[in-house]
């Protein structure tokens, strides 16, 4: 069992990365719809009102989709009995999310000049959950050293898988 | 300073470039958005081309430093790698910072946007690898620990 949501809980970090870099993609795709229409008032605001669904994808997705698969991946964290350490550092990326949120408030509050942060702060989060994953990673020869991390913490009421 | 130190230096600085990329964009969209924020969620055209005026001089910025700073620091920074008489391998790999730099740069002649928004994902992927360019090559990293065969074999040489 411990082995399964060990497994599981690296599954669903590599579904976290996807869906963070699918962020980017969504947002990329509503910018360049703006920058690449034909620079007239008419052009821009029919582009803009168009590629709507990419800010309601990515508006849905980081709002929504992330946060429960964070929240997925702790409950999976403790159910692996990995250690403290390793829980917090997945409770890490809960507070990534909390920052990232307050930086779009930020700009929704015509701060944009606070808010550009929300991208570099989104690259954090994508090389911070891609540390995760290989930190954790319960397959193969990597699956080993997890489990010997684990392992030597057994003092700590830790348990290999 | 040594070459090797240079390399380090300009790396740090391109990574830099890159993360200001991303802000400068960002700020960008931001503005832009602000034409939405609100009571008013179905802006007029005017509104909406006024917030797109507002945030084109940012988006200027991070095209100025796409077409220009960045890859003139990526020209020094493969300079410097023949400077430091790294290996080839290290070159080579300095080298690929530029062709995914001209990767960024076709995604946006494309100008379809499902597909020229690849240009945010190569762009993490620039950043990344020259993150860890930078880093495997660090040239203050404490002597006697190489962190790839490339360099004990370049530290051999020296």
């Amino acid at each position: 069992m411990l082995n399964f949501s060990r497994k599981a809980y690296s599954v669903i970090s590599v579904l976290l990365l996807a869906e963070i870099l699918a962020q980017f993609y969504f947002i990329a795709a509503l910018a360049f719809s703006i920058w690449l229409a034909d620079d007239n008032e008419k052009s821009v605001a029919k582009a803009a009102n168009d590629s709507g669904m990419f800010a309601g994808f990515h508006a849905l997705n980081g709002s929504l989709v992330i946060p429960v698969t964070i929240l997925v991946l702790l409950g999976l964290s403790f159910a692996s009995r990995y250690s403290w350490r390793t829980t917090g550092l997945t409770a890490v990326l809960a507070g990534l999310m909390i920052v990232q949120f307050l930086l779009a408030v930020a700009g929704l509050s015509k701060l944009a000049f606070v808010a550009g942060f929300h991208a570099v702060n989104g690259l954090a989060l994508v090389g911070y959950a891609a540390w995760m994953i290989r930190r954790n990673w319960a397959f193969g020869r990597n699956a080993l050293a997890t489990s010997a991390r684990a392992a030597g913490r057994v003092m700590t009421g830790e348990q290999p898988a | 300073m040594s070459f090797r130190k240079a390399y380090s230096v300009v790396g740090a600085l391109l990574i830099f470039e890159y993360l200001a990329q991303f802000y400068l964009i960002a700020t960008a969209i931001f503005t832009v958005g602000q034409a939405f924020d609100g009571p008013d969620s179905h802006p007029s055209s005017t509104a909406i081309y006024t917030a797109f005026k507002n945030g084109d001089p940012i988006a200027s910025l991070h095209v100025f430093n796409g077409y220009y700073i960045i890859p003139i620091t990526t020209l020094v920074l493969i300079g410097l790698s023949f400077g430091a008489r790294y290996p080839w391998k290290t070159t080579g790999l300095t080298a690929l910072l530029a062709m995914l730099l001209l990767l960024q740069m076709a995604l946006v002649w494309v100008a379809i946007p499902m597909v020229t928004a690849l240009h945010a994902l190569n762009a993490i992927v620039l950043v990344a690898f020259a993150g860890w360019l930078t880093w495997t090559n660090w040239a203050w990293r404490t002597p006697g620990v190489p962190v790839n065969a490339d360099q004990a074999a370049s530290a051999a040489h020296i």
